[in-house]
């Protein structure tokens, strides 16, 4: 089988903290192949930005990246040379980062902020300014605002441009990090209807972490859920939807309060487990009702639990 | 009137415009016009609407961190338009608290959590020195940040999106305002946390009369919490309405593409909506309904005035020329 476009091995990252080493993410691994939109959803603080700045190689302190390895088209970027980096970030890969919304330059218009990353691509002039226009376009932005400076849009317009130029240059892999939270549903699904059509049209694949499930139900080909540092389930969509195996990913489907039922959704039980001293054996069996003996001691390895489906619970492997 | 009829807080008619525009060609841009719905002790009001179409600009403008343009703002009963008129005083800041849209910029990167939570403990007198941090404690542990001596003295960068939201939270809550302005609270929230901190805030109403308006995308969260619900489009609220009929029976065309959209079990990403794609220009606003160059249901009069908002039921305005030829 020829290598997937991206594969995360074991992916250990620390933040050194000064009390203690605080394990953001263990053994994550998974796959994305050209063309295709993983979602990751999971609880808040799980280690989702983490994974997707680890890929990219954009942490700094005090993070560590304490084993595994990340490939892109086979080549380890974890060995990558920082010109190597360089060359690699400017040709293949591009992120949305959750900060989106604070993210630009306050004493940069929309026009400069997109210049610019035009301009490091070597687009320049009247190609770049018409790219530009085309750009705002695409994420529902009246052109007027290229000469808007940030405090002068709202948050989901913030969210828009960067977003937007994210995809000036649509390399094969993009990272998205929360890039429709601050958008309301009519707008989101405009901008989702068009990045799923250049999509489909250039072929790059996608990594979109969200908490909206609902959304990426629709869209993505495959799902992974994280909790507390791991990736804990990943099942294509429509399996996901209909059979998600996972205690946790269970308890998150249903807590998605539904527009269409007067029923209050159910929040899981407990609260998520500290990073610093997480609980022994699986990190979910403080909280998990189906939880067995050896979940309190023995850690539940990721395995293959069905086609292309995947999940760590030592309930499913007994079952 | 009498007091018991004095809503907590009701604006007016609030409108406020930005200058946009080069230095030579100056521009008005109207973020929000003639705004006008009231908060009452206890109540959650929600506020949806499209992105860029003056939520967070009404909850600014409630914060007095914007001026107004005109109309009023009725503070139990008093127009603090006029008796504060340059700035808010400090009981009034202390009253009206603002959860920010944006959990990366309203945190200081200098400061720990600690500070941010004790800065307005202090300053309303709500702890000494002596208890603001196990008062900060407490704080932390009711918007889930658990256990609150692993959060309590970082500092925000090493805290996750939905961390620093829920620090912001805490932070809202310290001074115990009467009404907190909550600019999408839960947007980087997991759906199970969403939840507990959606209860909180029920829980901080029923029990502390605390009255909250709600800005949120998330409309079914809207609907499970909020009492009544405003939709914003163009800087004008199109139909104020209950949670649930608004959910149900959405009276104006705007408000009906808003419920097409929300995620459904089963839907698809492409299934049709019932308006046309567009943005409107808050620069030189056309005549007329801001909506009616994506409506499919319009009038004649649509293009050319103003609808007015009118009375279609108890508690349900709307702003309308297809309500307002049915109601004449
Ligand atoms: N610089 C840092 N120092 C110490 N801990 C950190 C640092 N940065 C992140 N963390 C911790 O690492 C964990 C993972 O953070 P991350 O931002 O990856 O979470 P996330 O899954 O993206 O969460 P969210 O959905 O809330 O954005 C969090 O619990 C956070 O507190
Ligand atoms: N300081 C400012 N100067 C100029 N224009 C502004 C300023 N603040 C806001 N605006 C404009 O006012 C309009 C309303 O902005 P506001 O932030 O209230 O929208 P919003 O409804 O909160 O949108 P979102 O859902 O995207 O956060 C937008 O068109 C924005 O560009
Ligand atoms: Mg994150
Ligand atoms: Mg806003």
């Amino acid at each position: 089988m020829p290598e997937p476009l991206l594969r995360v091995e074991n992916l250990d990252v620390a933040y050194l903290a000064a009390d203690g080493p605080v394990r953001a993410t263990s053994k994550v691994s998974f796959t994305l192949e050209d063309g295709e939109i993983l979602g990751l959803v999971g609880e808040s603080g799980s280690g989702k930005s983490t994974v997707a700045k680890a890929a990219m190689r954009v942490l700094g302190q005090p993070a560590v990246i304490t084993g595994g390895s990340v490939r892109f088209r086979g080549r380890e970027v974890l060995r990558m040379s920082d010109a190597e980096l360089r060359q690699w970030r400017w040709r293949d890969v591009s992120m949305v980062m959750q900060s989106a919304l604070n993210a630009m330059n306050p004493v940069m218009t929309v026009l400069d902020h997109v210049l610019d990353t035009l301009a490091a691509h070597g687009i320049t002039g009247a190609a770049a300014k018409k790219r530009a226009g085309e750009l705002l376009d695409l994420v529902e932005i009246d052109r007027h605002h290229l000469r808007s400076y940030p405090h002068e849009l709202s948050g989901g317009m913030r969210q828009r441009v960067v977003l937007g130029i994210a995809l000036a240059l649509t390399p094969p892999l993009v990272f998205m990090d929360e890039p429709t939270t601050a958008l309301d549903v009519v707008v989101e699904r405009q901008i989702m209807r068009k990045l799923v059509a250049l999509q489909a049209e250039l072929g790059f694949a996608v990594l979109f972490i969200t908490h909206d499930v609902s959304l990426l139900l629709e869209f993505a080909t495959r799902i992974g859920v994280m909790y507390s540092g791991r990736l804990v389930e990943v099942a294509p969509t429509q399996l996901f939807r209909d059979g998600a195996r996972h205690p946790y990913s269970k308890g998150l489907l249903g807590a998605i309060p539904r527009i269409d039922s007067d029923e209050a959704p159910v929040s899981i039980p407990g609260s998520p487990p500290s990073l610093k001293n997480p609980p022994p054996g699986c990190r979910f069996h403080p909280r998990c009702a189906d939880a067995l003996d050896v979940c309190e001691t023995r850690e539940p390895p990721l395995v293959q639990i069905g086609a292309d489906h995947w999940a760590a619970c030592h309930v499913l492997e007994v079952a | 009137m009498n007091a018991a009829a004095t809503p907590l807080l009701e604006l007016r008619d609030v409108s406020t415009s930005f200058r946009v525009g080069g230095f030579f060609t100056p521009r008005l841009l109207k973020a929000t016009q003639e705004v006008s719905f009231t908060l009452d002790r206890g109540e959650i009001v929600g506020v949806v609407g499209e992105s860029g179409s003056g939520k967070s600009t009404i909850a600014r403008l409630i914060s007095r961190l914007v001026p107004t343009t005109g109309g009023a703002m009725l503070l139990d009963g008093d127009d603090v338009l006029v008796s504060e008129p340059r700035r808010a005083s400090l009981a009034y800041r202390r009253r009206v608290q603002m959860i920010f849209q944006d959990p990366f910029g309203s945190l200081n990167p200098v400061h720990t959590v600690a500070h941010h939570i004790e800065r307005p403990l202090l300053l309303h007198g709500k702890a000494t020195k002596e208890n603001a941090r196990s008062a900060a404690l407490e704080l932390l542990d009711d918007v889930g940040l658990r256990p609150a001596e692993d959060f309590i003295d970082q500092h925000p960068h090493s805290l996750s999106g939905g961390q620093r939201q829920r620090v912001a939270i805490a932070r809202a809550l310290a001074p115990e305002p009467d009404i907190i302005l909550a600019d999408e609270p839960t947007s980087m929230l997991d759906v199970s946390i969403r939840m507990d901190v959606l209860r909180l805030l029920d829980d901080l109403r029923h029990k502390r009369g605390l009255a909250i308006l709600f800005i949120t995308h998330d409309l079914a969260a809207a609907k499970h919490l909020a009492d009544r619900i405003v939709v914003m489009y163009a800087g004008r609220m199109m139909e104020e309405a209950p949670a649930d009929q608004l959910v149900k029976e959405p009276a104006h065309p705007y408000s009906q593409l808003l419920m097409a959209a929300v995620p459904r079990r089963g839907g698809s990403l492409h299934d049709p909506l019932p308006a046309d794609p567009g943005t409107p220009p808050l620069v030189d606003p056309r005549p007329g309904c801001p909506f009616a160059a994506r409506c499919r249901q319009t009038v004649a009069a649509c293009t050319t005035t103003t609808p007015p908002v009118i009375q279609l039921g108890p508690g349900h305005r709307v702003a309308c020329h297809l309500h307002t030829a049915r109601t004449q």
